[in-house]
């Protein structure tokens, strides 16, 4: 009942994170519904981001093809300051806190030997070589709290650990403005392990 | 103050059934406290009514079947509907089975994880699968402790999650290797080690833990129940009857190290042989282990005693009562030890079937027959 093209928009569409074959559809028949030139943009912004959207040579962020990214090639940004995270989608978070006044790097991605991501398959190897040969003074570890996030940040503390550059992990604990009473326990129990001295 | 009045049960206020075995639709509304007799012809589906119940707290049967057969022949769905009540709660689990696809899960109307479920509402089943606790392999009695772990810590559920994913990962990593040992391998070991020598060490703790919280009111159960059941050959039995329980290690000394000294043979077969999940909960009668010897009768009181220790643990620590399930609690034994055994059980809401027929004298609060809930399609 669909023709070819339609069949293949759907399939394609069906192949997106999170998007199943009754979304697939969905999505489909809108498409087919909406004035050209508004899914005429939508296509273009995709060839567009595929074209001319490449990875940060330095740090592995988004970028434009063959620059440095938006952070890296902004001056004021201290190159001494490494934030380590696995994801591009990462430091758009760790931005919003206007806390952080460093770089970053992107390994894109976490160790998980289930599946098949060892050292090599990580951006592990240009973090080391920006640690040797830029003037680094601290990395900050910022892969996520779960179990292969910390085994990432074990790796790398080893790993970084001889070179002469202070390493640290970000801490793990309490949301702020909530009441300690709804907190969950797992939660409560990290905050309890990670406490410090007032 | 009496124990039993400060601490609140956890009881099953309505259950409907449709397409679920051999119930095509069945709904049941017992009464809230005391022990209700499940009875009924074999095959009538008396054992079918406590795995609905269990089905909706853990979302699979404690009997050993696939999934599949929970659902009705020539039906391609079914679905437990399950009303409880816990700590003034009121809980509607609603869970669908269906042939093709997950199963769904709500919980008062929204989807929720199974975890949750068996969290917030605590039961205790004894069913005669439970004499492969005493002679089954190890893995069934570490999942017996594991299940239990939040009773010693709060984090005792999530250590678990955690050791079995790393466990995974620390496997796979070295699967992956083909038995090649290489500088890069054995980095990345190091750090699979120390987070296993953490959570690994931490589980073999918190089980430590619950087994010498357990211990006590294990032995005084068995005691209690052994002199009421019969035991040895004949209703005699040969032993003194003193029960025991110790949790073994399979390692010595600091996890950490047994991990380096075991690395290379880790290495060579592919697997991780050092560490709790290779741990036992061993089993002792007069002193010695009773999976090797003790008889049948015995193991069955073992692992009665075992569970109804943890569900007194649960009582006293979680001043909570779970529900409880007795598949064919009376099995072999004559009128006067069945109704000793019954009166040796704690107050809740309880549900017990019997294969032959409620034995004399036995009192209970309330008798169904089961043929009386299955619903004709009339009536719908
Ligand atoms: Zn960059």
């Amino acid at each position: 009942m669909y023709t070819a093209s339609l069949r293949a928009l759907v399939d394609e569409l069906g192949k997106l994170p999170g998007v199943g074959p009754k979304s697939a559809q969905r999505i489909a028949f809108y498409l087919l519904r909406i004035p050209s030139e508004d899914a005429l943009r939508l296509a273009e912004a995709i060839i567009a981001v595929k074209e001319r959207t490449a990875f940060c040579p330095r740090c592995f962020n988004v970028a434009e093809v063959d620059e440095l990214c938006e952070i890296c090639s902004d001056p004021s940004r201290d190159a001494g300051t490494i934030c380590v995270v696995e994801d591009p989608r990462d430091i758009a978070a760790v931005e919003r806190t206007r806390r952080f006044g460093g770089t970053y790097h992107v390994l894109h991605g976490a160790l998980n030997p289930l599946e098949g991501v060892g050292p090599e398959q990580l951006r592990i190897q240009e973090l080391v070589s920006r640690v040797k040969e830029d003037s680094v003074r601290e990395v900050i570890l910022c892969t996520n709290p779960n179990l292969e996030g910390e085994a990432t940040a074990m790796y790398l503390a080893r790993l970084l650990g001889p070179l002469d550059v202070r390493v640290s992990r970000i801490a793990s604990g309490l949301p702020v403005g909530g009441d300690l009473e709804y907190a969950d326990e797992l939660t409560l129990g990290r905050a309890l392990e990670g406490r410090h001295d007032v | 103050m009496d124990r039993q009045t400060t601490s609140s049960h956890t009881c099953v206020e309505r259950l409907l059934l449709r397409n679920f075995r051999n119930f095509f639709c069945g709904s049941f509304e017992p009464p809230l406290r005391g022990m209700t007799a499940i009875v009924g012809p074999n095959g009538a589906g008396k054992t079918t009514l406590l795995e609905a119940i269990y089905y909706a707290i853990n979302q699979r049967s404690f009997r050993v079947v696939d999934r599949e057969a929970l659902i009705q022949t020539g039906s391609n769905t079914a679905v437990v509907r399950a009303l409880f009540r816990c700590d003034d709660r009121e809980l509607l689990v609603e869970t669908e089975l269906c042939r093709d696809q997950r199963s769904r899960l709500q919980l008062n109307r929204q989807p929720v994880r199974t975890r949750e479920i068996r969290t917030l509402v605590p039961m205790t089943i004894f069913s005669p699968e439970d004499l492969m606790i005493v002679q089954g392999p190890p893995a069934g009695r570490r999942l017996l402790l594991d299940n239990a772990l939040g009773l010693v810590d709060v984090n005792g559920p999530e250590t678990v999650e955690v050791a079995n994913r790393i466990i995974k990962q620390r496997n796979a990593l070295l699967r992956r290797t083909g038995g090649h040992r290489s500088t890069s391998l054995v980095r990345s070991l190091e750090v699979w080690d120390e987070e296993w020598a953490n959570a690994g060490t931490k589980l073999a703790e918190y089980r430590e833990q619950l087994v010498s919280m357990l211990e006590p009111v294990f032995c005084e159960l068995y005691s209690l129940y052994s002199s009421v059941v019969p035991t040895g050959k004949g209703g005699m039995s040969s032993s003194e009857g003193r029960a025991g329980v110790s949790y073994r290690r399979s390692w010595k000394g600091r996890l950490v190290d047994a991990l380096r000294e075991s690395r290379d043979e880790d290495i060579r077969r592919g697997v991780t042989t050092c560490g709790p999940h290779r741990d036992d909960l061993v089993l002792y009668l007069d002193s010695r282990e009773a999976r090797l010897q003790a008889s049948q009768g015995e193991h069955r009181t073992l692992a009665l005693a075992l569970r109804m220790a943890l569900h007194q643990l649960v009582i006293d620590r979680d001043h909570r009562v779970p529900l409880l399930l007795l598949d064919d609690l009376f099995s072999e034994l004559d009128e006067t030890r069945a109704r000793a055994l019954k009166e040796a059980m704690p107050v809740g809401q309880a549900f017990l079937t019997t294969a032959n027929g409620l034995p004399k004298g036995v009192g209970v609060d309330q008798v169904v027959d089961v043929r009386t809930l299955q619903l004709a399609a009339a009536d719908l």
